[in-house]
C-alpha cells in the first residue's frame, strides 16, 4: 500500500464524510429506521429482562442488518449522479482505494449508529449482561465489519441491475445469513453468559478475512462490468 | 449435436430412470429383520432373534447392525435352528438397542441382484424409499453447483462465452435438483423425525444454497446481458465461499439426525442404480438446457425466464397438508408424496425449456435462420 493509495482513501472518506455532515440525510433516515425497528419490537413482544436476553442479540442485528441497507443504497447511489462513477472508472486512480474508502465511510456511519442505538436496547429492554461486557465490543466490530464489506460490495453490484435498490437485499441477504448467525450467536453468548462466544468470534473474524480478500479481488471487475 | 445419438441417449436415461425407481420403490423380499435383545460379545456362538429365518443360510454371511449405536459387523452364520432364530458363530462388539440382522449371501449372483427390489427398511418402512431419490438429487445438485463455481473462476480469467453458458446453465438445473431436495426432504423428516423441518447444519446450509443461487438467477435476469455474466460470476465466488462458513455457523444448532447406514447389499445396489441414473438424468437436462442456451445466444433474442420455480413450490406445498394427521402416518402415502413432488419439479421444469425451444424456433423461422 503506498502513500497515494493512503491518500486516496483519505480523500475519498472525507468527500463521504463531509457530504453526510452538510445534508445528514442517510444518517438520520438510517437513525429513525432503527429506532422504529426497536419501537416495534418491543410492542410486538414485551419480553421480560430474562427472555429478553435471549432476544434481543437477533433483534440487534436484524436492526442495524435492514438499516445498513438504507446507508449502502445511498453511498452508491450518490456517485452516479453526474457520471461521477464513470469518471472514476476511466481515471488512473486505484480503483480499490475508492471501494475501501466507502467501506469506512459506511463502517464509521454503522458504528456510530450502534453506539447511539445500543443505550436505547438497554433502556427498552432491560438489559443486562450476564457474561464477560468486553467481548460486546470485538463482537460489534467485527460483525459490522462483516455487513458492510459484503453490503458494500453487493451495493456496487446492484446499482448496475436494472432494478437497483431493490437488487441489495436479494443479494446481500443469503450472502450474509453465515455472518447474521454468528453475530447473533455470538451476542446471545455474551448476553446470557450461557456459552463461550469465542467460537462465534472466531467465525466472525474468518468470515470478516475471506470476504475481505474476495471483495478486493473482484471489485474492479464489477465496477467495471459492461 | 447428432440428434439420432441425444435421441437414443435420452431414451437410454429414462429406461434407466424407470428402473431404477422400479427397484426402488417395489417392495423387494422382506431381509431386514429386526429384534430388541442385547447381546454382548463373546467367542462362543451367540443365538439371535430374527422376524423370519427364510433368507439366512447356514455358511453364509450375516451383517448385525445396531443403528442406534452406529455399531456393524459381519460374522459367520453357523445354524438356523428354527424359523425365528439363527446362531453366529461369535460377536467381536457389544450391540445395546435394536439388533438389525441381514443375511449376506457371500457370491449374490449380478442375475440376481438385478431382479431383487430393495427390501423394506425395518423402522422407516417405505419412507426410507425416498431416500433412493433424495439423495441423488441432492448430489447432482451439489456437482452442477460446483460446476457453476468452476466456470465461473473460468470466466473471470479468461472471459468466454462458453464457460459463461456453463456457469448459467449448471446453476439452473442445479436449483431444479435442489428444490427436489428441499421438497422429498421435509416429506421424509415429517415422518422419520415428526416434525417437517429440524434448523440442523446439512439442511440449512442446503436451504443458504438454495437461496444463493435463486439470487443469483434474480442478478442474472435483472442485469443487462454482458455486464450481468461478469457480476453473477462475482456472486458465484461469493456463494461457493460461503457455504463453509453456513455449515459451521450452524453447527451447534439443533440435534444432527442419526444417517441412514447401507447395510443391505441389496439396497446399496439399488441406490447405486438410481444414483447412476439421476446423475445420466441431471447431464442430459444440463446438456439440453445448454444446447438452447446456444441456440438462444445465436439468434441474439432476449429472454426473460419465467420465475418458474416459485410456481413450482406453490403446486408442491398444499401438497403437505394431505400429510397433516398426527396419527397413522402411513409411510407408503410419504413415499408416493415425495416421488410425486420430485417428479412435479422435474417435468415442470423439462416442460418450460420445451415451451422455449418451441418459441426459439418460432424465432429463428421469422428471422430466417
Amino acid at each position: 500500500m503506498n502513500t497515494s493509495f493512503t491518500k486516496l482513501t483519505a480523500a475519498h472518506i472525507g468527500k463521504d464524510m463531509r457530504l453526510e455532515w452538510r445534508s445528514r440525510d442517510v444518517f438520520n433516515s438510517m437513525l429513525f429506521f432503527s429506532i422504529l425497528v426497536v419501537v416495534i419490537f418491543s410492542f410486538a413482544f414485551e419480553p421480560t429482562a430474562e427472555e429478553s436476553r435471549r432476544m434481543v442479540g437477533g433483534l440487534f442485528w436484524v436492526a442495524f442488518l435492514f438499516s445498513t441497507m438504507v446507508a449502502l443504497n445511498q453511498s452508491w447511489a450518490r456517485e452516479l449522479r453526474n457520471g461521477v462513477l464513470d469518471a472514476y472508472r476511466v481515471s488512473p486512480a486505484a480503483q480499490e482505494a475508492l471501494f475501501f474508502g466507502k467501506c469506512i465511510g459506511n463502517f464509521v456511519f454503522v458504528a456510530i449508529l450502534e453506539c447511539l442505538m445500543a443505550p436505547l436496547f438497554v433502556l427498552f429492554y432491560n438489559l443486562s449482561s450476564v457474561g464477560a461486557a468486553w467481548q460486546l465490543v470485538l463482537i460489534l466490530l467485527l460483525g459490522t465489519w462483516a455487513l458492510v464489506i459484503n453490503g458494500t460490495f453487493f451495493a456496487a453490484m446492484s446499482i448496475r441491475t436494472r432494478n437497483r435498490e431493490l437488487m441489495l437485499p436479494l443479494l446481500l441477504l443469503p450472502v450474509s445469513i453465515p455472518a447474521v448467525t454468528g453475530m447473533v450467536s455470538a451476542t446471545t453468548a455474551v448476553l446470557t453468559g450461557e456459552s463461550s462466544p469465542m467460537t462465534h468470534i472466531k467465525l466472525l473474524a474468518a468470515y470478516c478475512v475471506v470476504f475481505t480478500a474476495a471483495s478486493f479481488a473482484l471489485f474492479e471487475m464489477v465496477l467495471n462490468a459492461e | 449435436m447428432n440428434s439420432k445419438l441425444f435421441r437414443s441417449l435420452v431414451a437410454l436415461v429414462f429406461v434407466l430412470l424407470a428402473y431404477g425407481t422400479y427397484m426402488a420403490m417395489e417392495p423387494g423380499p422382506g431381509r431386514v429383520t429386526e429384534s430388541s435383545s442385547k447381546v454382548r460379545p463373546s467367542s462362543s456362538p451367540v443365538t439371535l432373534e430374527v422376524v423370519s429365518t427364510s433368507e439366512f443360510t447356514p455358511g453364509e454371511t450375516a451383517i448385525i447392525d445396531t443403528p442406534e449405536s452406529g455399531v456393524q459387523e459381519k460374522q459367520a452364520i453357523s445354524a438356523v435352528p428354527d424359523a425365528t432364530h439363527v446362531v453366529v458363530s461369535k460377536l467381536d462388539n457389544q450391540h445395546d438397542g435394536s439388533i438389525q440382522a441381514f443375511p449376506v449371501a457371500d457370491k449374490v449372483p449380478f442375475s440376481k441382484q438385478l431382479t431383487s427390489p430393495a427390501p423394506t427398511e425395518a423402522s422407516m418402512g417405505d419412507a426410507q424409499r425416498i431416500f433412493y431419490y433424495h439423495v441423488p438429487a441432492a448430489t447432482a445438485a451439489y456437482i452442477l453447483f460446483f460446476i457453476n463455481f468452476v466456470a465461473s473462476i473460468l470466466f473471470v480469467i479468461k472471459r468466454n462465452e462458453t464457460a459463461d453458458i456453463w456457469a448459467l446453465v449448471s446453476a439452473e438445473v442445479g436449483l431444479v435438483f435442489a428444490t427436489v431436495v428441499l421438497i422429498t426432504g421435509p416429506i421424509w423428516g415429517r415422518f422419520a423425525w415428526n416434525t417437517w423441518w429440524a434448523w440442523e447444519p446439512r439442511l440449512t446450509t442446503f436451504l443458504i444454497l438454495w437461496l444463493l443461487y435463486v439470487s443469483y438467477l434474480v442478478l442474472r435476469r435483472s442485469a443487462e446481458a454482458a455486464s450481468g455474466a461478469i457480476l453473477a460470476a462475482a456472486l458465484a465466488i461469493f456463494a461457493f465461499l460461503d457455504v463453509p462458513f453456513s455449515y459451521v455457523a450452524n453447527r451447534f444448532r439443533g440435534h444432527h439426525p442419526p444417517p441412514i447406514t447401507l447395510v443391505d447389499p441389496g439396497m446399496k445396489f439399488v441406490f447405486m442404480v438410481n444414483m447412476l441414473a439421476f446423475l445420466l438424468f441431471a447431464g442430459l437436462i444440463l446438456w439440453y438446457r445448454r444446447e438452447i442456451e446456444g441456440v438462444a445466444r445465436a439468434i441474439a433474442a432476449a429472454h426473460i425466464e419465467r420465475a418458474h420455480r416459485g410456481v413450482v413450490a406453490c403446486i408442491a406445498l398444499p401438497a403437505m397438508f394431505f400429510f397433516q394427521e398426527r396419527q397413522n402416518l402411513n409411510p407408503t402415502h410419504f413415499m408416493l408424496g415425495a416421488y410425486i413432488a420430485a417428479w412435479v419439479v422435474y417435468i415442470v421444469y423439462l416442460a418450460l425449456i420445451t415451451a422455449k425451444v418451441s418459441r426459439l424456433k418460432k424465432e429463428a423461422a421469422e428471422l430466417g435462420m
